[in-house]
């Protein structure tokens, strides 16, 4: 047997706001009497540092992107490539003992980071 | 006078005129501050410090926003570094053990709780329980008057969330309530 709530009802009429100590605004006031406000921050800060900022920022992603494309060969086409004979690829020397020690070494770092983060995250508190 | 022109006032020399404004949105940012510290002293601290950032930064409410979020905004921002400052770090766990306690002690005195408070305080009783956040969402959505979109501001979440946190809080209050209620029934008929 349940009874059954006009939620929305509920949570417009009853929900309730908890009011300070009475004295709270005039504490609250006291308070703010021994500030003053300060500037606005449009005020002080200039926009023509931040534009020169943008550009410098701007350049220094620009510059290096223009100097290496710079150089390219566009019209080069796919038989100037060196040509790669895959029946011929000899795989054994690119993944060699060294290569899968070092992936299984960089596998358990990142296990061990993973494990790190897992053990230091905060159990959370249940809800209900 | 609406609260732009109380500002206006005050940015022109009036600092009296603040209380005004203090008067207005006391109890929702003490309301606020009390979700999460659940002190009444912390939280009176937490808002007249929220009162104080809120005068000295006056000049830099932009008048794209209502007041209140841009209040409630630094409200949220002061609590939290207030509950980051004051808390060890175990007392996420000392947390959990009073929701245990709390969640515990609902299921199980239901009936008795029904038949000493009205709706009213029930379910405030079990806005108690939610999470802050959650129940900070509730009190910004349905009293401060704030929309999903400008609690998402102030709760430093997306909209989205909001209304997934708004909707699973809203199902979990109305389960609640069903089940103290019906706990009630079964009492008396017992």
């Amino acid at each position: 047997m349940e009874k059954h709530f006009d939620i929305e009802k509920h949570l417009r009429e009853d929900v309730e706001i908890t009011s300070p100590s009475p004295d709270f605004s005039k504490k609250a006031m006291s308070a703010v009497m021994g500030t003053t406000i300060a500037p606005a921050s449009r005020s002080y800060i200039n926009k023509k540092v931040l534009y020169v900022a943008g550009v410098f920022f701007l350049l220094l992603i620009t510059v290096p992107l223009a100097y290496s494309l710079f150089p390219a060969n566009w019209s080069m086409t796919g038989d100037m490539l060196p040509a790669v004979a895959l029946n011929k690829l000899e795989i054994s020397k690119y993944f060699n003992h060294q290569t899968v020690n070092s992936l299984l070494f960089l596998n358990v770092l990142l296990g061990l980071i993973f494990l790190d983060k897992y053990l230091i995250r905060r159990p959370r508190a249940p809800h209900f | 006078m609406d609260d732009i022109n109380i500002i206006n006032q005050v940015l022109k020399g009036d600092q009296q005129g603040f209380e005004e404004l203090i008067k207005r949105y006391q109890s929702f940012v003490f309301t606020i501050a009390l979700r999460y510290c659940r002190n009444r002293e912390d939280a009176e601290e937490i808002a007249q410090d929220v009162f104080v950032k809120a005068y000295r930064s006056l000049a830099d409410f932009r008048r794209d926003a209502k007041f209140s979020t841009w209040l409630y905004t630094i409200a949220m921002n002061t609590t939290r570094t207030f509950l980051r400052k004051a808390k060890p770090p175990v007392d996420s766990l000392e947390k959990a053990v009073v929701y245990e306690t709390v969640s515990a002690q609902h299921t199980g005195t239901g009936a008795d709780l029904t038949e000493q408070r009205s709706t009213h305080q029930l379910v405030n009783h079990v806005i108690g329980l939610l999470s802050p956040d959650d129940a900070t969402i509730i009190t910004l959505f349905y009293k401060a008057e704030q929309s999903i979109e400008e609690t998402a501001v102030i709760m430093g979440l997306a909209p989205n969330t909001v209304k997934v946190k708004l909707h699973r809080a809203r199902l979990r209050l109305k389960e609640k309530l069903e089940q103290f209620f019906a706990d009630e029934i079964k009492e008396i008929i017992n």
